[in-house]
């Protein structure tokens, strides 16, 4: 709203006139003064220099307040000192510029900083004023309160983000290892709950490090973490039915190494799938985007990447985005990263699920005792599970690419004729029905 | 509260005093519209001269409020006028010493040189007219003076054929 170039000349040339016409003390200047400012103004308007002269003189007599605009010479001016607060040649009354001063005080408080200045040089106006202890300390208690509002803000965000996070974690490990396996891991040997710092800060970071395995970017840091936080508790020993430590411990790394085989020799043929029904221009444009973003280091890293998280993230949908990628390209990469960190956080219950319901209760005629008997402990189980089911999804999404990819390689336009004729069959049957 | 309309009052009459002994150049006009309420202004704006607005005159409805001068006094066109930051129904001025700049050193006078120049220097950016800002921002000054000129000519009084004689 505020018009500060179309102003600010204005302004300028407003307040000369103001200050020449309402004071004027060294009389030889303010008669050069006025003229210009008006002529400048208005170049048209003719005015005689003797009755501007004159009032000049007649109005350097008299003292005149800016802000009531009475003058000494008058009867009913009010009873009070005039003070010249300022570099500049206003005066005014006292009792004027103190309710000025309340005025503004009252109004725009916050906005000078409780600094009041002449508006025409702008000068500081000082006040003198009885100084008391407590006003100056409740009032700087309020400035600081106001100015700490927005991280006080952000801290009660952050905390309630830091809760839900944290009970998350809680509700992932009792998920995942079972009430007896996760009381031991919470609350130590002695069954004693205290807030360790490795709780602290692990708990929460639970679902961001679920959420991170599933992108490419943390590949390489993820294994250093379950070193951090397992290696406190149980030592790690090496044995054949795996220990729970070991086996959270592991699954970093085979993650790493999953996802390798995979690239290494299922990649090329999901590759060739999603090409199939991919239609041509938007492979020339992937394709030359991609020369433009290849890297010296990574020739085919983005080709790679974007078939994996095809795989990865949609389940049999997978091919649909592929195609769209070209042109909504924020839509679908919005959708993926909400499945990706909704399939990141639901992936423990379902681990427990498959781990609990399948594992566990595996019948005893297709060897479900010799899966109890390499696997004695839930936790391993759960985490078997979970294993299972993404190995079961991204064989289940990597089966319907394939048959995709051979539905578009078989598929044939109608002609209208045969349409015509297959309509005309069905009415056949429907009416011998009858 | 009297004593405080006494004292608007009176500087009113003061400034009115002043306004009388000195014209203003920019105006044609200045005075309450009545002897008995001094709150309420009507002032008859000059257009510029060298700019499409010359010749034109323009009505300006002033409204003075009760703590005066310590708050602004309203004001807003009566004649309709083409300006970025003049709404073309409302009349509505966008100018910051009628809002947080004002200061009581400013009197009405004052305050209608500075929309006076406004007319020159209008700032497209804060437009409450859009469409004659986008004119201007879009550099066609010629288009934008012609509007100008037809808006002073169909509302303001500019004679059709001033300046071409």
């Amino acid at each position: 709203m505020s018009n500060l170039r179309a102003v600010s000349q204005p302004r300028r040339a407003s307040g000369e006139l103001a200050s020449s016409t309402t004071t004027a003390v060294d009389s030889s200047t303010s008669q050069t003064d006025i003229p210009t400012s008006l002529i400048q103004l208005s170049p048209r308007v003719s005015r005689t220099p003797e009755p501007v002269q004159k009032e000049i003189i007649h109005e350097e007599e008299e003292k005149r307040c800016w802000i009531c605009y009475t003058s000494d010479a008058e009867e009913e001016a009010p009873k009070s000192d005039w003070k010249s607060p300022c570099r500049c040649t206003l005066i005014a009354h006292e009792s004027c510029l103190l309710e000025w001063i309340a005025d503004l005080q009252r109004s725009e408080n916050n906005n000078s900083g409780g600094k009041i200045s002449c508006p025409q040089c702008k000068t500081q106006i000082r006040l003198k004023q009885k100084r008391s202890m407590v006003l100056e300390v409740v009032e700087g208690a309020g400035r600081a309160v106001g100015k700490a509002v927005p991280v006080l803000i952000l801290a009660g965000v952050g905390s309630v983000v830091f809760v839900a996070c944290t009970v998350y974690g809680v509700n992932t490990i009792y998920a995942v290892c079972g009430p007896e396996y996760a009381n031991r891991v919470l609350l130590g040997p002695d069954s004693e709950f205290s807030w360790t710092w490795r709780l602290g800060i692990g708990l929460p970071l639970i679902p961001f490090v679920l959420v991170a395995s599933r992108a490419r970017t943390f590949e390489s840091a993820l294994p250093v973490l379950p070193l951090i936080f397992f290696c406190h508790s149980d030592p790690l020993y090496i044995s054949f039915p795996p220990s729970p430590a070991i086996t959270l411990a592991l699954l970093p790394y085979l993650r790493v190494s999953y996802n390798s085989l995979w690239n290494r020799f299922i990649g090329p043929y999901e590759e060739q799938w999603i090409k199939d029904v991919t239609p041509a221009y938007a492979l020339e444009n992937s394709e030359q985007r991609e020369n433009e973003q290849r890297r010296p280091e990574n020739v085919n890293a983005p080709r790679e990447r974007r078939a994996e998280n095809g795989q990865r993230e949609e389940a049999a949908g997978g091919w649909d985005g592929e195609v769209r990628l070209e042109n909504h390209n924020i839509i679908v990469q919005g959708s993926n990263i909400t499945n990706m960190i909704l399939g990141a956080l639901l992936w423990p219950s379902v681990a427990r699920i498959v781990g609990e319901n399948v594992l566990g209760k595996w019948p005893k005629a297709w060897g479900g005792d010799v899966v109890r008997k390499c696997l004695p402990e839930g936790v391993v189980r759960n985490v078997v599970g979970g294993l299972i089911a993404v190995v079961l999804k991204d064989f289940i999404s990597l089966y319907c690419k394939y048959k995709r990819a051979q539905q578009f390689r078989t598929r044939k336009v109608m002609d209208y004729s045969e349409v015509k004729k297959e309509k005309a069959k069905a009415a056949a049957a429907a009416t011998s029905r009858r | 509260m009297s004593s405080s309309a006494a004292a608007v009052g009176k500087r009113l009459i003061k400034e009115l005093a002043s306004y009388r002994k000195d014209p203003n150049p920019c105006l044609v006009s200045l005075a309450p519209v009545s002897e008995d309420d001094l709150t309420h202004w009507i002032a008859v704006l000059k257009g510029v001269e060298g700019t499409p607005y010359e010749g034109g005159q323009w009505k300006i409805d002033v409204k003075i409020p009760t703590n005066y001068p310590h708050t602004a006094p309203t004001m807003r066109f009566l004649t309709p006028i083409c300006h970025p930051n003049i709404h073309m129904k409302t009349g509505e001025i966008c100018l910051d010493v009628l809002k947080n700049a004002w200061s009581p050193v400013l009197t009405i006078s004052t305050t209608l040189t500075t929309i006076h120049q406004l007319l020159t220097s209008p700032e497209p950016n804060s437009p409450l007219n859009v469409d004659a800002a986008a004119v201007l921002r879009s550099g066609d000054r010629v288009g934008y003076d012609s509007l100008v000129r037809l808006w002073s000519v169909m509302y303001a009084g500019r004679p059709s054929n001033f300046g071409r004689e």
